[in-house]
């Protein structure tokens, strides 16, 4: 039993390295950056080329800097499984996302419920599914992210109302500021611990 | 060898070596891996490295894919079925000369 335990612990730090890189800290801190930006930026659709961008540059930072780095893994049948599990709830959470974006955007809930009831629904969305993904990736981090970002929406809200602050998006601008500085910390830690030229030798 | 010696004997020398026991287990928990990561997981160099999978792969316990990854040439490392059984058989083994010890 307790060789089981280990190889499953194994199998986490292995699957844990391909993280430790500090990118998901910044895409995400980049993800919550563009809602902050909304406050700046009158075009509500300047959005999706900003989420494409981060996504592509995701994607190419994985590729030349962490791979040369670590090396290239692929992971058994349970963790494809698991993370499977984790894009179906990304899809769906994505999916809810722009169903409340249309359902406000079109006035749809005046009358039915009021505006801090979808404030509730989407804050809890953020907390499930970054817990969710934290959890299905064993990534701690996240934990607090989903309580950070969750805590900003009805932030943003209350300091708005109150007249704290002329704009509530601004709260966004602290909480990925958090994100995007522990990962570009992370990221420069980890460039200095794996260099190209030590996996070269 | 009969006796009490005989559970001790019955162990897989190959892989027993912590070297090799290393490569083994990160293996085993993946699908498959390249030279780097490896070398990473399990703190080795790559001389060290190489030398150990050699004997692995000779033994039959892992092979060997040479694959792109864009235009670069890329090999990447896995356990053979063979491989699998031999570090499953082994663990069971040192469990149970362990078990029989105490």
């Amino acid at each position: 039993m307790t060789g089981n335990v280990n190889l499953k612990e194994l199998e986490k730090r292995a699957f844990k390295s391909t993280f430790q890189d500090g990118l998901w800290d910044i895409q995400l801190g980049l993800i919550i950056l563009g809602i902050a930006l909304t406050a700046f930026i009158t075009n509500d659709y300047f959005l999706i080329p900003y989420y494409a961008v981060i996504i592509v540059l995701f994607i190419a930072a994985k590729k030349f800097i962490t791979v040369p780095r670590i090396g290239l893994v692929k992971f058994g049948k349970e963790r494809k499984k698991s993370m499977n599990k984790l894009r179906l709830i990304l899809v769906i959470s994505v999916l809810f996302g722009l169903a409340m974006v249309l359902i406000t955007k079109r006035d749809m809930l005046s009358g039915i419920i009021e505006f801090p009831v979808g404030l509730i629904i989407v804050s809890l969305n953020v907390l499930i599914v970054f817990s969710l993904m934290a959890y299905f990736m064993d990534f701690e981090r996240l934990y607090y992210y989903a309580v950070l970002v969750s805590v900003s929406f009805p932030m943003a809200e209350i300091l708005e109302v109150n007249g704290l602050i002329s704009n509530g998006s601004y709260v966004f601008l602290v909480s990925s500021g958090i994100m995007v500085i522990t990962g570009t910390v992370l990221l420069i830690r980890f460039m200095r611990e794996y260099s190209v030229e030590k996996a070269n030798q | 060898m009969n006796g009490p010696d005989k559970p001790f004997s019955d162990i897989d020398k190959l892989i027993h070596e912590p070297a090799r026991l290393k490569i083994m287990a990160h293996l085993y928990v993946v699908e498959s891996a390249d030279f780097l990561f490896l070398m990473r997981q399990t703190g080795l160099t790559h001389g060290n490295l190489s030398a150990h999978m050699s004997k692995l792969e000779a033994a039959g316990y892992i092979e060997v894919e040479k694959d792109f990854v864009g235009k670069k040439p890329h090999t990447m490392l896995h356990l053979t079925n063979q491989g699998r059984a031999a570090f499953k058989e082994y663990s069971k083994k040192m469990k149970q000369l362990f078990d029989d010890l105490i």
